[in-house]
C-alpha cells in the first residue's frame, strides 16, 4: 500500500529530555493507526509534529510524500486536527468557529457553511449552532472540535483522545463516522483507551519514552505474547504472606500481584496455573477467571519493564 | 488574502457579537476623559488658547491608542497566552505574519473607530471646528498613532507573561501617554531634565503634531517618520519574537 505518512529517525529533546527518540514508523493511506502510551510517552507531540506546531530537532516527516519541513502550508492543509485540550474561539459560536476554520483551509464562505451544516447534524450539534462554545458541556464542545478538524474534508485525520469527555452515544457516533471514513483517509488517533484500539485500529504502536515499543496489526501483537494468558483468582479471607513468598519463587508464573482479595498473574504454560491453583485452593478461592492476553496486558508488560 | 478573508471574518463576526459593549467603550472613554479629567485641569491650567480646545487632541491620542493597545493586545493574549486557540490557528495554513498582522489590523480598526467617536464627541463638546485640512492632517497623523499602539500592543500581548503584569504595563503605558508626553498637562510645565529626555523620543512630536492643528503652529514631519519607523521596528522584532513563541518547544 502507498505511505501516507513516514517518520524518518524523528528527534526532539527539550532540554536533557529525550520526548522524540530516532523514531521511524510509516503508515498506510486509508488506514487506522493508533498512538498508545502513558502521558508524556509522546502520543500528542507526534501528532503536533505533524500538523506543525512543534519543530522537530532530527529527521524528516513526509504527508503524502511532501516534506513537512519544507511543505508545511500544504500539509498542514491535509490534516485535520482535534486537539487533546478544548482550544476554541469562545467569542465565536459554534458555526462560526467551525466555518471560519473550513474558510481558512480554503472552502469558500458557502462550502465552509454546507459543510459545517452536514458535519453538526452527524453529530446531533444542531440545536448548538448559535451558542458560544464555553456555554457548552465539555462533552459537546469536544464534538465541536471533532467537527472542525473534519470540516474542509481532510485527507489525514488526527485525532488526540477524540472520545474523552464524550457521552458513549457520542462516542458511538463518533466512531462510526470515523468508520465510514477510513477506507479513503488516514486516520490517526492517540489514546489510553484499549477497547477502542482494538475495536478501531488496524495497525496499533505502543509508544514508551519518546520510542515505539511495538508496532503491528492487533493479531500480530498478541502473537508475539505466545500464548500469555492472564489469571486472576478471588479468596473470601486474605490469603497468608507465605503464599505469595512461594508464588514468586516460581519463574514461569509472571507478574503475581495481590490486590485486596484478588490475585493476578500471566504465565504461558496451562500447568503453572494449576500449581497456583492447587495452593490457592488450600486457602479460601473464592471465584477464579482466565483470559487470553489483550492490547492492554501487552502494553502493561511492555511499559512496567516487561511480563518475564 | 485568501487566508485575510475568513480572519478578517472572524473579527466582524467578534464585533457583531459584542457591537453594544464595543460602542459604549468607544462613547464612554473620550467622555470620562473629557468630563473627569479635562474640565477640572481647564480651571487650573492657563494657557494661550482655550484648554479645551487643546485638550480634545490629548482625548483622541489617549483614547484612540490606548483603545488600539488594548484590542490588539488582549487579541494576541487570548490566542497565545490565555487559551491555545494559537494551535489551532497555526494548524491551518497561514503564517505568524499572518497572525501578527490581523492583530494589529484589529487594533488599528477599533482604534479608528474610537477615534472616529472621540472626535465627534469632542467638536461638539467644544463646539470647535476643524476644516477639511485640519481634519486629514489630524487623521492622517492619528493613524499613524494608532498603528502605533496597535503594533505595541501585539507586541507586548505576546511577550508579556501573566495577565497582572500584563494589567500593570497596560496602566502604566495609560498614565505616560497622559500625563507624561504632553497630552493633557502642556510639557513647558515639566522640567529642563525632563523635556529633554522625553522630547527626544519621536512619539512626543508625533503627539504635538496633533495639537498644531490646533493651534496653529506649524508641523514637525521628524516626529511622524520616526514614529513609523518605529512602528516597523517594533513589527519586525514581534516578527522574529513570534517564531521563538507560537510554535512552541
Amino acid at each position: 500500500m502507498e505511505a501516507s505518512i513516514t517518520f524518518k529517525a524523528v528527534g526532539k529533546t527539550v532540554g536533557n529530555q529525550t520526548l522524540l527518540a530516532d523514531l521511524s514508523f510509516g503508515v498506510e493511506k486509508g488506514s487506522t493507526f493508533v498512538l498508545i502510551g502513558e502521558n508524556g510517552s509522546g502520543k500528542s507531540l507526534i501528532l503536533k509534529l505533524l500538523v506543525g506546531l512543534i519543530e522537530k530537532d532530527t529527521g524528516s516527516v513526509y504527508i503524502h510524500g511532501q516534506d513537512i519541513s519544507t511543505r508545511s502550508l500544504e500539509t498542514r492543509s491535509m490534516c485535520g486536527y482535534m486537539p487533546q485540550f478544548i482550544n476554541l474561539d469562545e467569542e465565536l459560536t459554534v458555526q462560526q468557529n467551525i466555518s471560519i476554520h473550513g474558510q481558512l483551509h480554503g472552502m469558500s464562505a458557502k462550502e465552509a457553511r454546507a459543510s459545517t451544516l452536514h458535519w453538526t447534524e452527524l453529530l446531533d450539534l444542531t440545536p448548538y449552532l448559535n451558542q458560544h462554545p464555553h456555554k457548552l458541556a465539555f462533552g459537546l464542545q469536544r464534538k465541536v472540535l471533532f467537527a472542525r478538524a473534519l470540516v474542509h474534508d481532510p485527507q489525514v485525520i488526527l485525532l488526540d483522545e477524540p472520545t474523552t469527555g464524550m457521552d458513549p452515544q457520542s462516542r458511538s457516533t463518533v466512531w462510526n463516522i470515523l468508520d465510514k471514513l477510513h477506507y479513503n483517509k488516514t486516520i490517526i488517533f492517540a489514546t489510553q483507551n484499549f477497547t477502542e484500539a482494538e475495536r478501531y485500529a488496524d495497525r496499533i504502536a505502543i509508544l514508551h519514552e519518546g520510542n515505539i515499543k511495538m508496532d503491528g496489526t492487533l493479531e500480530r501483537l498478541i502473537e508475539t505474547t505466545h500464548g500469555l494468558t492472564h489469571y486472576r483468582l478471588a479468596f473470601a479471607e486474605q490469603p497468608p504472606d507465605t503464599f505469595m513468598q512461594q508464588l514468586e519463587e516460581w519463574p514461569r508464573v509472571l507478574r503475581p500481584k495481590l490486590k485486596g482479595l484478588q490475585l493476578e498473574f500471566y504465565s504461558r504454560e496451562r500447568q503453572q496455573f494449576f500449581k497456583v491453583l492447587r495452593l490457592a485452593l488450600q486457602h479460601s478461592l473464592s471465584d477464579l477467571d482466565t483470559s487470553i492476553c489483550r492490547l492492554r496486558d501487552l502494553y502493561l508488560g511492555l511499559t512496567e519493564g516487561g511480563l518475564e | 488574502m485568501s487566508v485575510f478573508r475568513p480572519l478578517l471574518l472572524r473579527e466582524l463576526y467578534d464585533l457583531k457579537n459584542h457591537f453594544i459593549s464595543v460602542l459604549l467603550f468607544w462613547v464612554l472613554m473620550p467622555v470620562i476623559l473629557h468630563i473627569f479629567l479635562a474640565i477640572p485641569l481647564s480651571l487650573v491650567i492657563q494657557m494661550d488658547i482655550r484648554y479645551l480646545n487643546w485638550s480634545a487632541g490629548g482625548i483622541w491620542i489617549v483614547t484612540a491608542g490606548i483603545t488600539a493597545f488594548l484590542y490588539s493586545a488582549n487579541r494576541m493574549r487570548k490566542i497565545h497566552r490565555e487559551s491555545s486557540q494559537i494551535d489551532a490557528l497555526l494548524k491551518a495554513p497561514l503564517s505568524n505574519l499572518h497572525l501578527l498582522l490581523i492583530t494589529v489590523l484589529r487594533g488599528l480598526f477599533y482604534g479608528i473607530g474610537q477615534f472616529i467617536i472621540a472626535l465627534i464627541i469632542t467638536t461638539s463638546l467644544n463646539n470647535e471646528y476643524l476644516g477639511i485640512n485640519g481634519l486629514l492632517v489630524v487623521s492622517f497623523q492619528m493613524f499613524t498613532l494608532i498603528l502605533h499602539f496597535a503594533v505595541l500592543g501585539t507586541f507586548l500581548g505576546m511577550i508579556l507573561p501573566g495577565r497582572m503584569v500584563f494589567t500593570n504595563v497596560s496602566f502604566l503605558i495609560f498614565l505616560f501617554i497622559s500625563f507624561g508626553l504632553g497630552n493633557f498637562i502642556p510639557l513647558g510645565n515639566f522640567p529642563e531634565s525632563y523635556l529633554t529626555i522625553i522630547e527626544a523620543i519621536p512619539t512626543t512630536t508625533a503627539f504635538a503634531n496633533i495639537k498644531t492643528v490646533i493651534i496653529h503652529t506649524p508641523f514637525n514631519w521628524k516626529g511622524f517618520f520616526f514614529t513609523l519607523m518605529g512602528t516597523i521596528i517594533i513589527f519586525i522584532i514581534a516578527l522574529i519574537a513570534s517564531h521563538k513563541l507560537f510554535r512552541k518547544f
